[in-house]
């Protein structure tokens, strides 16, 4: 972990409710930057005193550029959305435990904003040399990032309320693949996506990813404030989303 | 310039140290800065047994800081002293244990095991959390409670024992007193205040303990009037936290009466503080031609007599 200066060098609204930021960091720390793993921004606004997660969409070697995308939800959110190209925003990064990149047929499962990590994950696994199909899921227009679509060839897309894609749940998406034609099963999206999806993959042989989000006050291990509860080795533990995740086995975690 | 400050027989090298539980056990800062800079270092509470601490959601943002709910999760005794204390013992040479019994035998015990161990110099009693059913907050609010824990645990730890108090009573010197009366050597004010956030949303508590302890530069005002209050009422040293989020903020605590100070949650928000803090400190010293920190102790009641 650093605490670093980023450059902002974009920040734009995709949709209503998602925007773009992307960040020029020092170089030297973007090889360290994996699927997966986030980082902390401090977001200078008056009432606001803790830094925010956000996972990393993306990562550019070439351009030393990092890419959020930003779900607008309350006070932090709102507040970052005004920040300006050219203005240097403190960092707190690469945190957590990312994605186990593996080699063969990949699916990954993505509810609303949990596309960000999956976006970066699936780019490194095509890098890699690996398969990807991807199932994304969103509430409506708001929640769709159109560049998405265009970054993959194998992508389905499925909206709540008419929008985009077919109309349906990541659930009809599950429900309609040969879940067992894949190697693994990535997932990042809200609970109520995870726990829908939980008992189709329950019996799946493969490795199963999921990358959790929390409330959080410091992301590196200190607070013991974002912990969820994983049942492994018998035992229910409550393990910290921010260094134990969040990037967990999905079968182990209790949602 | 010197920073240097005593606190009971230890002579901190500067008056900073992490308020427990915002700071792990050190590990988790150890890759941004070097923790021997630090006047000493203050562990997450350990508990006689390990305990898995409260449900989330544990932790909020409110206007200025923040509130939470763990719970004292830690692994107990025994694994701390086994896998964790070698680890830590090094990293500065002055290691402060916090402890929190659900009874008066569990501080007992603690202390008795505490007094083994060379490499811990002092003893932090936790007679303060807000979010533990059992002790906690109970005992420090609880004056019979609080000089029954505070002298049993004085008859067995003969190194420097601290008491941190908790702000949720009416008046905090009664406690302070009683706390030096059973044989306190400093006291730590304060812990986090208890409160609430509710989602109006869900129409439900925010937290999954419902309700949890503030922190953050919001509390700041409190504590340090309860500094203040204190430095009159009791001749022992005190420790001064809440809110310390600049240099300014900890000068109001040493000039209220505090000896040395704890950052708490502003470790979360900008780990590398504490060492930027201590440099800032000494800086100020010298800018202002001021012998030593401990010349600041206080400061603010000279001042009202010469009114």
């Amino acid at each position: 972990m650093q605490d670093l200066k980023g450059l902002v060098v974009e920040n734009i609204p995709l949709t209503k409710e998602i925007y773009k930021l992307q960040i020029s960091v020092p170089e030297e720390i973007l090889p360290e930057i994996i699927p997966g793993s986030f980082a902390m921004l401090k977001i200078e606004a008056k009432g606001v005193f803790l830094r925010r997660p956000f996972s990393f969409a993306d990562v550019d070697l070439k351009t030393g550029l990092v890419t959020f995308y930003i779900k607008l939800v309350g006070k932090g959110t709102g507040a970052l959305r005004e920040i300006h190209p050219g203005q240097e925003i403190s960092m707190l990064l690469p945190l957590g435990r990312g994605f186990t990149v593996m080699p063969g047929k990949s699916l990954l499962v993505a509810g609303g904003i949990g596309i960000a990590p999956l976006n970066f994950l699936a780019r490194e696994i095509i890098k890699k040399g690996g398969e990807i199909s991807i199932i994304y899921g969103v509430k409506n227009e708001a929640m769709f990032i159109p560049e998405i679509t265009k970054n993959f060839k194998n992508i389905e897309v499925y909206s709540e309320i008419p929008g985009p894609g077919k109309k349906g749940l990541v659930l009809d998406g599950l429900k309609a693949k040969d879940i067992n034609s894949y190697d693994q099963i990535y997932l990042c999206g809200p609970n109520v996506m995870l726990q829908a999806a939980k008992p189709y993959l329950q019996n799946f042989s493969g490795l199963v990813e999921v990358s959790l989000e929390s409330y959080m006050a410091c992301g590196f291990g200190a607070c013991l404030g974002c912990v969820v509860k994983v049942f492994s080795n018998n035992e229910i533990e409550y393990k910290k989303v921010c260094k134990d995740g969040p990037v967990f086995n999905f079968k182990e975690v209790v949602l | 310039m010197n920073l240097e400050v005593k606190i009971d027989e230890l002579t901190l090298k500067n008056p900073v140290m992490p308020a427990s539980g915002t700071f792990g056990f050190g590990l988790e800062f150890k890759d941004i800065f070097d923790l021997k800079n630090l006047g000493a270092l203050v562990v997450k509470t350990i508990t006689k047994n390990p305990r898995l601490g409260n449900r989330p959601p544990r932790v909020y943002e409110v206007s200025c800081g923040m509130i939470n709910s763990i719970g004292l999760a830690n692994p107990g005794w025994d694994y701390f002293r086994e896998k964790i204390l070698p680890q830590i013992k090094d990293l500065n040479d002055i290691l402060i244990l916090n402890i929190a019994g659900e009874s008066v035998e569990e501080f007992e015990y603690l202390a008795r095991e505490a007094q083994r161990f060379d490499e811990i110099k002092a003893l932090e009693l936790n007679v303060s959390c807000p979010n533990v059913s059992k002790g906690g907050i109970a005992f420090g609010t609880d004056l019979e409670a609080l000089k029954q824990i505070v002298s049993s645990v004085r008859k067995i730890y003969s190194k420097t024992l601290i008491v941190k108090l908790t702000p949720n009573v009416t008046d905090i010197t009664v406690y302070a007193k009683a706390a030096e009366n059973a044989g306190a050597d400093a006291l730590t004010l304060i812990n986090t205040f208890s409160g609430m956030v509710i989602d109006v949303k869900s129409k439900k508590p925010v937290l999954g303990n419902k309700h949890g302890g503030v922190s953050g530069p919001a509390i700041r005002p409190m504590a340090v009037k309860m500094v203040y209050d204190c430095f009159k009422a009791v001749s022992i040293p005190l420790i001064g936290v809440g809110g310390i989020d600049s240099k300014e903020a900890a000068l109001e605590f040493f000039l209220a009466g505090a000896t040395a100070i704890q950052v708490g949650s502003q470790n979360f928000v900008e780990p590398g503080f504490m060492p930027r803090l201590i440099r800032e400190l000494g800086e100020y010293l010298r800018e202002e031609n001021i012998e030593g920190i401990a010349k600041l102790t206080g400061l603010a009641h000279r001042r009202e007599e010469n009114v």
